[in-house]
Formats: structure tokens, sequence, C-alpha cells
């Protein structure tokens, strides 16, 4: 089973926040590919009856790294974005945006949770001074709340997003992720996400993994 | 035990709207002043026929179409008209006043090319046969809500005591699919706060048993609000008995819960300057595009009554359509809010 292999960072993770920090070659890159939300599971009538005939959730893959300080994780995430969108300048613009989520057993449903195996995680929008914490009991129930400790910076180039995220070590040992493409109008359940939990496998000792 | 479901429903009689907005500044001063606000106008009053607010909305798409929600669009900002600025400054305090007229200006500086009201008073038709009309304009309150079926988050419901049609700030995520499945285009989207807004039907007013301020504030007398079953009032005569109060666009398919009086104007004049009395002024087919084929029932039952009227004979229909007592628009809200205690903020 693939994994996403947290490896311990040899240099301050306050340095890996920038995309490219050289530090980021010390840990493996897994390209995890991702799935469009299908029709069915949209917990919007509109969006069941409607948005068949648009596309969506059309991102192929996102690459994941994964570094830790023992106190703080830093995830580093990539995929393609042809079109950027980063600036909520009209009523019908939307905004690429990423979300990792966490969870603690791999029977939490993939699809945001449920009331007894609740999920929460980090979303990243461009526009955003940091990312927010996010928790769910299931589809269309997220609550955002202001992500105190999160982190964020990102760099767009050739139609690729580079985002770094860090915030305090996750207890949670399982990892998803979604991704907003704003050109699309991607938004709530508009998405592309992995469908499987993603195992994260925190080593303790330093070195390349 | 369960009360059963109730809804409030307006009329708005097009024949005594005269386009003042007075309605639409009464909702602008109680609802939408809060910043992220300033384009919003829960009501607005277009002339007609027009392209509306926001531009070309009959045109956008949503509501229902074959027993599925249809495919809608989301206006975009200019398409609402943005909150104009005004040259204040330049033309009362910098000196400029004789050399510079007072002017809009858009919040980037550009000089507008559509507003709200844009359209006031065009109309259509060539003298001396031109006509126009006003169509306030708020959320229908629809029995069967396209915006509420679009929420992927339960954001969006409709109360049981007076159907009005709600939208939870606290739930509410920005994703604007409300705004794209809304067939009349009364929802707003504030970019500061990023969530939908949009008329709440005045309902902290109707919990205290007065009437929503754009029926309260109508100088017209105009607009009448009540409980579609209340068989004794205004309202359900209107609507129900008379069948002279129709839904804007029933095809839409959402069961909209503003009605409207589809407005007679004078008959055209003929090349000889007579009234031509086998021809409407207002051509019968746009106003079957705005309120379906029942309208023009609607007019000849007008028509039939206001002739009779006009012999000495009663007629319930236009004694209810001249409101002779104010109270009378406001059915069982006819608390005067003067009158009510008062907490002090």
């Amino acid at each position: 089973m693939v994994s996403l292999v947290v490896a311990l960072a040899s240099r301050p993770l306050g340095e890996l926040l920038s995309p490219w920090a050289l530090g980021w070659q010390e840990a493996p890159q897994v390209v995890v590919p991702l799935a469009t939300v299908p029709l069915e599971a949209q917990t919007s009538a509109y969006v069941r009856d409607v948005w068949g005939e648009r596309p969506y959730g059309q991102t192929p893959e996102v690459g994941l790294r994964a570094l830790h300080d023992g106190q703080r994780l830093a995830l580093q995430l990539s995929w393609p974005a042809p079109q950027r969108r980063d600036l909520l300048d009209d009523d019908d613009v939307f905004l690429d945006a990423a979300c990792v989520m966490f969870a603690m057993r791999e029977d939490t449903p993939i699809s945001m949770g449920s009331p007894q195996r609740p999920v929460r995680g980090w979303l990243w929008r461009p526009d955003w001074p940091q990312p927010k914490e996010v928790r769910a009991t299931g589809p269309g129930t997220s609550q955002r709340s202001p992500g105190d400790g999160l982190e964020a910076r990102a760099s767009w180039q050739e139609g690729r997003w580079t985002v770094v995220m860090a915030g305090p070590l996750p207890q949670e040992g399982l990892l998803a992720v979604a991704i907003w493409r704003g050109a699309d109008k991607e938004r709530a359940g508009l998405k592309a996400y992995s469908p499987r939990w993603l195992p994260l496998e925190l080593r303790r000792e330093g070195g390349r993994a | 035990m369960t009360a059963q479901p109730r809804q409030v429903a307006f009329v708005i009689d097009l024949n005594k709207c005269l386009g003042c907005q007075t309605c639409s500044i009464a909702c602008k001063t109680h609802w939408t002043t809060d910043q992220g606000m300033e384009h919003q106008w829960w009501v607005i009053v277009n002339t007609m026929p027009g392209q509306g607010t926001p531009r070309g909305w009959q045109e956008m798409g949503g509501g229902f179409k074959d027993g599925r929600l249809a495919p809608g669009r989301i206006p975009k900002r200019e398409e609402w008209g943005q909150a104009w600025e005004f040259n204040y400054q330049e033309v009362l305090e910098g000196g400029m006043g004789t050399q510079v007229h007072l002017r809009p200006i858009n919040p980037d500086g550009s000089e507008p090319t559509w507003g709200p009201n844009w359209e006031e008073d065009v109309g259509a038709g060539q003298w001396p046969n031109a006509y126009f009309f006003y169509l306030p304009h708020l959320c229908h309150h629809c029995s069967r809500p396209s915006c509420l079926y679009a929420c992927p988050r339960d954001a969006i419901y409709k109360r049981e005591e007076d159907g009005l049609v709600l939208i939870d700030e606290e739930r509410c995520n920005g994703c604007r699919l409300c705004l794209e499945a809304c067939p009349y285009k009364r929802i707003y989207f504030n970019p500061r706060l990023e969530v939908a807004q949009k008329c709440i039907g005045c309902f902290p007013r109707l919990e205290q048993g007065v009437a929503p301020a754009c029926v309260r504030q109508c100088p017209g007398r105009a607009v009448w609000v009540g409980f579609l079953d209340d068989q004794e009032g205004p309202v359900y005569k209107l609507v129900h008995k008379w069948r002279v109060a129709l839904p804007l666009h029933p095809e839409f398919g959402t069961q909209p819960n503003v009605y409207y009086v589809p407005p007679l104007a004078p008959h055209p004049i003929d090349p000889q300057g007579n009234f031509d009395r086998n021809r409407p002024r207002i051509p019968t087919e746009y106003l079957r595009y705005l309120f379906g084929p029942q309208v023009e029932e609607a007019l000849a039952t007008l028509q039939r009554e206001r002739e009779r009227a006009r012999q000495g004979h009663p007629s319930e229909l236009m004694d209810i359509l001249i409101a002779y007592r104010f109270q009378e628009l406001l059915g069982p809200f006819n608390a005067n809010p003067a009158q009510l205690p008062r907490t002090p903020v």
C-alpha cells in the first residue's frame, strides 16, 4: 500500500515554507491520482441535475512531500493548474484551492467523514494570508475556522501550483487531498479528490528516506 | 400539534406603482448598509420593457425545466451595476462647481456603463404610442425554491410559519450555486463576507406583526402582504378569487409568491389622433412573456370591473385595488412599528 513518508527535516521547518527550499529534496514525492467527486455524491440537487454537462474535477494528480521536526508538519503539494485563479474580482470567479484532510481510522468515509468519524484539515486559498482549519462530519458539513498555527506559501509557475502548508504535527495517521480548479468554477463538492486515505509514515530518524 | 405550513405572499399592482423607489430605499436603509452590501438592492424597481437588474436576468437560466433543475449562470458585477461614488469633493468643495457636473464613478474609478436603474423610463414603442411600466422586484420566496435545492450545505431553508426562504449566513460558504439556480437573479454575493444574501421578507418585522418595509413604505398603496390561504384577505382575493394577480415568469417553475396585477395602459392613438380601441398599447405578447397565458383573462377582468365601477356599480375588485384604507394592504401585519416597545441598542 502506498504511504506518504514524513521525513525528519534536517533543517528548521521554517526554512521549508518556500516551495522551492532545498530541504524538500530530502522528502520523497508521492504522486497521488485524483478522481472527480461523482455527480451522485453531490449534495446539491442542482449540481446533480446540471453539472453533468459541465467539466469539473479535472485535476489528474497531486504530488505530495512531507517533512516534520517532531512538533510541526510541513506538506508540499504540487498540481497542474493551467489557468491560475487567485483574485476574487467578480461574482462568477472562483479561486484555486487545496485541502488536506486528516483522519484517525481507515473506515472514516473519504467524503468528509461522518458524525461518528469526524475529519479535520487545512484549507488553502491563494488570497488568504494563512490556511483555514476545516472540520466536517459528512458531505456538506464542513466548518471553517481561523487556522491558528497554520502557515502557507505558494508559487504558481508554468501552469502548476506548488504550495507548502505547515501546522502542528497531527495525531491522525491518514491523509486525503482535494483540489479545486477555479478556472472550471469548481467549489464545494465540485472538485478533484484522492479517493483513498493515504497513510502517513512518520520517520523519527534523519537522513534521506 | 404540528401547525400547517403557511405562506406569506405579496401582491404588487403595476397599475399603481409609480416607480418612486421608496420600497428600494426603505429596504436599503433597513438591511443593506454594511460593507460588502453596497451594490445590493434586495428590492429594486425596474422600468419595463427593459433589461432589468441584473442586466438581462430573464435570460440567465435557472429554475426548473422538464421537471429538472435548469442550468443558470451567475451575473457578473458589471451586470448588477456597481455601487457608485460621486465627485462631491470636486464639485462642492473643490471650487469646480461651475465647471464640473456631479457624476457617478465606479469603485475602480471608471465611468459607469450600467447601474441598477439604468433604463429608468426608457420603455418601448414610438411616440405617441410609447409605453412603459414599473416592476418592483424582490425575492419571490418560492414554494419550490431552486436556490434551496442548489445549496450543498442546507444553508437555505423555508420557514413553516410563513414560507419565507432564508439563507443561514453561518452555514453559507459562498459557493454561489444558489445564484446560479435562482431564475429571478434576486440573490446577491457579498464579496467581503463571501456569503449569499437576499431579501429576508423583513422577518424580524413580521414576527412583531409589522409589515415588510417595502409594503408599509409604499406611497402608492401598490403592495399588499398577507397569508395566501386567508380567504378573507386581499392577497387571496386578488390571486385566487379574482385571478388578476399573477406570478412573474411562471414557466420558471419555482412557484413564486410575489404576484403582479398586470398593467393596463391607455389604448394607442391612431394616425388620425383618436384612441384605437381595438389594440392594446402594451403588446399582449409581451405581457404574456412576463406573466404567462393567464394574463389575457386577468386583463379582461380588470377592464370589465373598471368599466363596472365607472358606471357606478359596486366592484369588490376595484375596491380592493383602490385600497381606501392603508391598513388593508398590511394583512395581519398591521402593527405600527413606532408603537412597539423598543429595547435600547
